[in-house]
């Protein structure tokens, strides 16, 4: 009975397997895996990764996505640095949060309330970020200056508590967050209910549009904490942060964790556990001496073995629930 | 009155037409040296790759998929061809070319027809192994032909005439694609699929085929506009196409086709990838910062689709 119990539960959260299977097979194989200090490496190194793909997976559960990510993370990574020296640290960051939820509000604007396919709004809101980015940058990396405040942000980026890094407590208060509002506030209802079928949503009296719209300005705020966090960790912003793929990762990590692009299918830790297999697939390439090369086509082998497994296992699901 | 009638209705069909005229004459009016006749052609060569990607492109879209990889695809065609042209030919080395990009097409094209995978993923994981094939090819190095005056640079660089052999070959190639869309049973299939999967299925329509083949359309047409880009230069690098995909797909969109499956024209397509190239050759030759025509893009894109969605819902009310 119990492990009939658990036998459904693993085939509902199909990340689970996936994950015990590729951690003990990288524990087994290769060496210097699993250690505390790597372990802790990949989490804080992808704990920047994991709080942009936070914002998608709200929007990824409403049945959008949001392209522009890629190129507003580097516009908010330059205004962070470039606005530092004349007007403050902290100020510089708010503006640059602002900014990024300003790009979250013109996507949720276009996509609820004037109805342009997600796709399209967030596309050309990635060109024109991207333009803005490069504008800004005058095509040249920008670099906080040295003094408190500068040093301070840079700290920041470097700092830890044990072997956390200041930035993965961040992600992790973030994804508590995330998760209570996902599961108990009725905006996280909401979501779901608008992602799973938007009309019957609506006739339900749920204000659809402003669901959507609250979601991609979540997606538009993350991404832009997600870029002053890159600035802070690199020490610098450059225009070309982000582009072409980021945004692309980000989806892919929502995705292989379990969460569905047609909406209504998904949940936060489904999102902790997909972008943190592309980290650590990358990190057993880097421990086994794998050229970059060939550790791009596997990550995309990957991509799409993993994404058959979960269809897979999907179909199995459906045709028991249908025998029953 | 009649006549005014079918004036304003033709006038909003082709909306896209007026846009790129507009936008043409806008820089034709700032610029002197963008209105010269040698402009006008160099805009057109500069489009030929782009609007052959982009009538494949348009074949997949309206299927209901994405074809992220085409991109790669176009580095890993264009380093396959410039270095196997000098060790077995021109022509073999063209063939081979076309056989890289059909089989792309026929593997992103099973994942998504077949076996049902999301096009989005699949085609992002195809665009990962495409560049590190195209990158493993070369050992990441620049690849360059040893005769920069082989025939083959011709298909890139000549000229019939004051028109180039690229342009020739790109109206010839869309006229084909339009007519296969618009005329035969296939393109009707397409439309069908993308329309409504399910009423495809029961009405016998083999759609997973239907799906395939469009992706190795797009495979093909990559393969073509590979040759002709990687030949203009006589040299490839691969990491050349890199983010041509969301040039492509964004002359998709403009050219109205419906991202949901079911609708899109060629020439349309063709359209909308000539405002991008004339963004693109304006903002270069009135010297502002090229990074602005990116801007543009977006303000074009959105305010293209915008009218388009409006037009749709007055149509519909």
């Amino acid at each position: 009975m119990d492990l009939k119990k658990i036998k459904t539960y693993l085939s509902n959260n199909t990340i689970i397997p996936i994950w015990i299977v590729f951690f003990v097979l990288a524990s087994i194989i290769v060496n210097g895996f699993l250690g505390v200090n790597n372990l802790f490496n990949v989490f804080n190194q992808n704990a920047m990764k994991g709080i942009m793909a936070i914002g998608m997976t709200f929007v990824i559960i409403n049945g959008y996505f949001d392209m522009s990510l890629c190129t507003a993370v580097s516009l908010t990574a330059a205004l962070a640095c470039g606005l530092e020296s004349s007007i403050g640290i902290v100020p510089a960051i708010i503006a640059a949060l602002l900014a990024g939820t300003l790009v979250g509000c013109i996507n949720g604007v276009l996509v609820a309330y004037a109805k342009i396919n997600a796709f399209v709004v967030t596309l050309a809101m990635m060109l024109g970020c991207r333009g803005v980015a490069y504008l800004y940058h005058k095509e040249q990396s920008i670099i906080p200056n040295k003094t408190d405040g500068g040093w301070a942000f840079i700290d920041f980026g470097a700092g830890k508590i044990g072997q956390l890094s200041y930035i993965s407590i961040i992600f992790i208060i973030l994804l508590l967050i995330a998760h209570y509002i996902l599961k108990y506030t009725t905006h996280g209802r909401n979501t779901y209910a608008v992602g799973g079928n938007e009309n019957s949503a609506f006739n339900a009296g749920i204000n659809t549009q402003r669901v959507t719209f609250i979601n991609f300005v979540i997606c538009g705020f993350l991404g832009g904490l997600g870029g002053v966090l890159y600035a802070s960790f690199a020490g610098a912003s450059t225009p070309t942060l982000g582009w072409p793929d980021m945004h692309m990762l980000v989806i892919a990590g929502v995705v292989l964790g379990g969460s569905k692009l047609t909406g209504g299918v998904g949940n936060i830790w489904y999102t902790l556990g997909g972008v943190m297999l592309l980290g650590v697939i990358d990190n057993i390439m880097n421990l086994l001496n794998v050229q970059t090369y060939i550790c791009t086509m596997v990550t995309g082998m990957i991509m799409i073995g993993v994404l058959y497994l979960d269809k897979i296992m999907m179909n199995k699901r459906t045709e028991k629930a249908n025998l029953e | 009155m009649q006549s005014q009638k079918n004036f304003t209705a033709t006038l909003k069909k082709q909306g896209i037409v007026l846009a790129m005229i507009l936008v043409y004459l806008v820089f034709v009016v700032i610029s002197a040296q963008f209105r010269t006749f040698n402009n006008f052609i160099l805009i057109l060569r500069q489009a030929a790759t782009l609007a052959i990607m982009g009538a494949g492109m348009t074949y997949v879209i309206i299927g209901g998929s994405f074809d992220l990889s085409v991109g790669s695809l176009l580095s890993l065609c264009s380093v396959v061809c410039i270095s196997l042209h000098d060790s077995i030919g021109p022509v073999p080395a063209m063939i081979i070319t076309i056989l890289v990009g059909c089989a792309s097409g026929i593997l992103s094209g099973y994942l998504v027809g077949y076996l049902k995978l999301n096009s989005m993923i699949v085609t992002l994981g195809m665009m990962n192994v495409l560049q590190a094939a195209a990158l493993m090819w070369t050992n990441g190095k620049f690849v360059e032909l040893r005769d920069s005056n082989a025939w083959f640079t011709k298909l890139g660089k000549g000229s019939i005439g004051p028109i180039p052999v690229s342009t020739v070959i790109m109206i010839i190639f869309v006229i084909i694609m339009a007519t296969l869309l618009m005329k035969t049973v296939y393109g009707h299939q397409i439309m069908a699929v993308g329309g409504n999967d399910e009423a495809c299925r029961y009405s016998g329509i083999n759609s997973k085929m239907v799906v395939l083949k469009s992706f190795v359309i797009s495979g093909f047409c990559t393969a073509i506009g590979a040759m002709l880009l990687c030949s203009r230069g006589a040299a490839a690098q691969p990491t050349l196409g890199e983010s041509y995909e969301f040039d492509v797909i964004a002359g998709v969109i403009l050219g109205g086709a419906s991202l949901n499956g079911g609708s899109g024209n060629v020439y349309k397509t063709m359209v909308g990838i000539l405002i991008l190239t004339i963004l693109d050759n304006g903002f270069v030759i009135i010297g502002l910062p090229y990074y602005l025509q990116w801007v543009a893009q977006c303000v074009v894109i959105l305010i293209a689709v915008y009218i388009d969605i409006r037009a749709k819902r007055k149509k519909g009310a």
